[in-house]
């Protein structure tokens, strides 16, 4: 391997906990997504007859119980647990990102507004997981245990469907920019090492960059965060001294 | 969807009906269902409680007692699909499972149903019941399937067999209809409200009563309807989705080919490039 790669400057990004939720959301919104989609186009629910079908429509129960669960335990435990607010907190610089993104993604190019640490894409999107995923949630929980019968059962079906479509779509962009887009792949990798590239964070997420750059000891739970700070601490007494 | 004149009917005759449940019991063997625990259902003779996976069709018992005439009235009716014409379930149906026989009524093949509850909420008569397993959740629906496979061999339905008032009878929809008031007109004197029940709901059902009270004294829906969201689900939110998606495919598509043509030239990314620089820096 080369130099240069070694060289290569990591920051802490996501802590296990954040990937764990991650994963496990994902995981649950792919066995969703395949047998939802089974169901809802004609053809292939014919195909969810036979004894193989009923295990698919297991899979979409199964899928369920990760996709609610997950985030649940982590809002409980997590002491991140309010982190999903930053979805909801936009500034002017977030116009800015939406007018330069198309002509970013397709042929790269500069004039994108600095980012925190989700880019106004991130928060878009998970803004509409988190909308949609509660829809999707309480609509799938209506099925599944009949709350609702007649017209209001209905209601339950379509906006089921409506969400499932809207999330699917941002889900699509969300995973080709992290998979499969040329450059994009850095993102990718943070959340399966915890570790971002430190050029990336920098060209991507410049006010998180500038904020962690110094800070190596980021940041995986209270306790550790704590004795840093008192290390810290420690330190300026003895020079001070 | 309307009824068409040839289409098969059953005729419910409520004033020749006297409640002998005979029809309850051909349904159960014909399709070969199980007695069910015995379900205490107080002050009337009605068993069990409510129709169920195992019950297609029940005869339901109504006590009408009038305070102030000191009159008593005993409603009995013949509960099961009511093969609707313009069916909200065949349209909704995930599989297929639910569809129009060519002779008119619901047909329903329990083979291809895999249980996801549409059509009970689709129902203006609240008739599709599933069968409940404790690890599986909902399974399969039944309901009353005309006896399909009795009616293309040319027989009548169990329950018309079986009939000994002949309250019921099979004939074709148009006939049916035109005996339906006849009758009612014959029996006016004795039932004022006497009315025809199904020619005009759902596109013409093909179960057509002549009921000797008012329906809603039957606790059957005055005007059902198909709900529009049914329609809206067939004939926008499908087609939508399957343009929508199709489009973002080819979006990712068009990206992934002009961004990785994009990014190819662009050498900062190459790891020589970067100890290059390095040296420069040196």
């Amino acid at each position: 391997m080369s130099k240069a790669y070694k060289r290569t400057k990591y920051v802490k990004r996501y802590c296990v906990p954040d990937q764990l939720m991650h994963w496990t959301v994902a995981l649950g919104f792919l066995l969703l997504l395949i047998t939802g989609f089974m169901i809802f186009f004609k053809g292939p629910a014919s195909l969810l007859t036979t004894e193989a079908g009923m295990a698919f429509r297991q899979g979409h129960r199964i899928g369920a119980i990760l996709f609610i669960g997950a985030p649940l335990i982590y809002f409980i435990f997590s002491s991140k647990r309010f982190g999903f607010l930053v979805a909801f907190k936009w500034s002017k610089y977030d116009l800015g990102w939406l007018k330069a993104a198309p002509k970013h993604y397709f042929v790269g190019g500069e004039g994108m507004p600095p980012q925190d640490k989700y880019n106004t894409g991130q928060k878009l999107y998970y803004l509409v997981v988190l909308v949609f995923g509660f829809l999707l949630a309480i609509t799938g929980l209506a099925l599944w245990h009949d709350w609702f019968t007649g017209p209001l059962g209905v209601w339950m079906l379509v906006i089921h469907d409506i969400s499932a479509l809207i999330i699917t779509i941002f889900f699509g962009i969300h995973l080709h920019l992290t998979v499969f887009h040329a450059r994009e792949r850095a993102s990718f990798n943070a959340m399966t090492t915890g570790w971002m590239e430190a050029e990336y964070a920098e060209h991507h997420h410049k006010l998180w960059f500038d904020k962690v750059k110094y800070d190596q000891m980021i940041t995986c739970g209270e306790r550790k965060m704590r004795k840093i700070r008192q290390e810290n601490q420690n330190q300026n007494n003895t020079f001070q001294a | 969807m309307m009824a068409q004149k040839t289409d098969k009917a059953i005729l419910v005759d409520t004033s020749l009906c006297t409640g002998c449940k005979a029809c309850q019991l051909a349904c159960k063997e014909w399709h070969n269902l199980p007695a069910m625990e015995f379900d205490k259902v107080p002050g009337t003779y009605q068993n069990p409680a409510d129709r169920s996976f195992n019950t297609l069709t029940l005869m339901r018992f109504d006590e009408k007692y009038d305070r102030k005439t000191n009159t008593f009235e005993w409603l009995i009716r013949k509960d099961q699909c009511m093969h609707c014409s313009d069916a909200p379930c065949v349209a909704i149906c995930s599989t297929g499972a639910l569809y129009q026989h060519k002779e008119g009524f619901v047909a329903f093949d329990q083979e291809s149903c895999i249980g996801c509850g549409y059509c009970a909420k689709a129902c203006p008569f609240d008739i599709p019941r599933y069968q409940y397993d404790s690890f599986t959740g909902r399974d399969k629906m039944n309901k009353c399937n005309f006896c399909q496979d009795k009616i293309t061999n040319g027989e009548q339905p169990a329950c018309v067999q079986t009939c000994p008032t002949n309250a019921l009878e099979l004939m074709s929809w148009d006939e049916a209809v035109k005996q339906a008031y006849k009758r009612v007109e014959q029996i006016k004197d004795r039932f004022p409200n006497a009315n025809v029940y199904g020619d005009k709901i759902m596109g013409g059902t093909h179960y057509i009563y002549v009921l000797t009270e008012k329906p809603e004294e039957y606790g059957l829906p005055t005007n059902p309807k198909t709900n529009e969201l049914v329609e809206f689900r067939s004939g926008v939110i499908k087609p939508v989705t399957e343009v929508l998606m199709g489009a973002a495919g080819i979006g990712f598509l068009a990206n992934f080919i002009v961004s990785s043509t994009a990014f190819n030239f662009n050498g900062k990314d190459e790891p020589e490039d970067l100890l290059k620089e390095e040296k420069k820096h040196e």
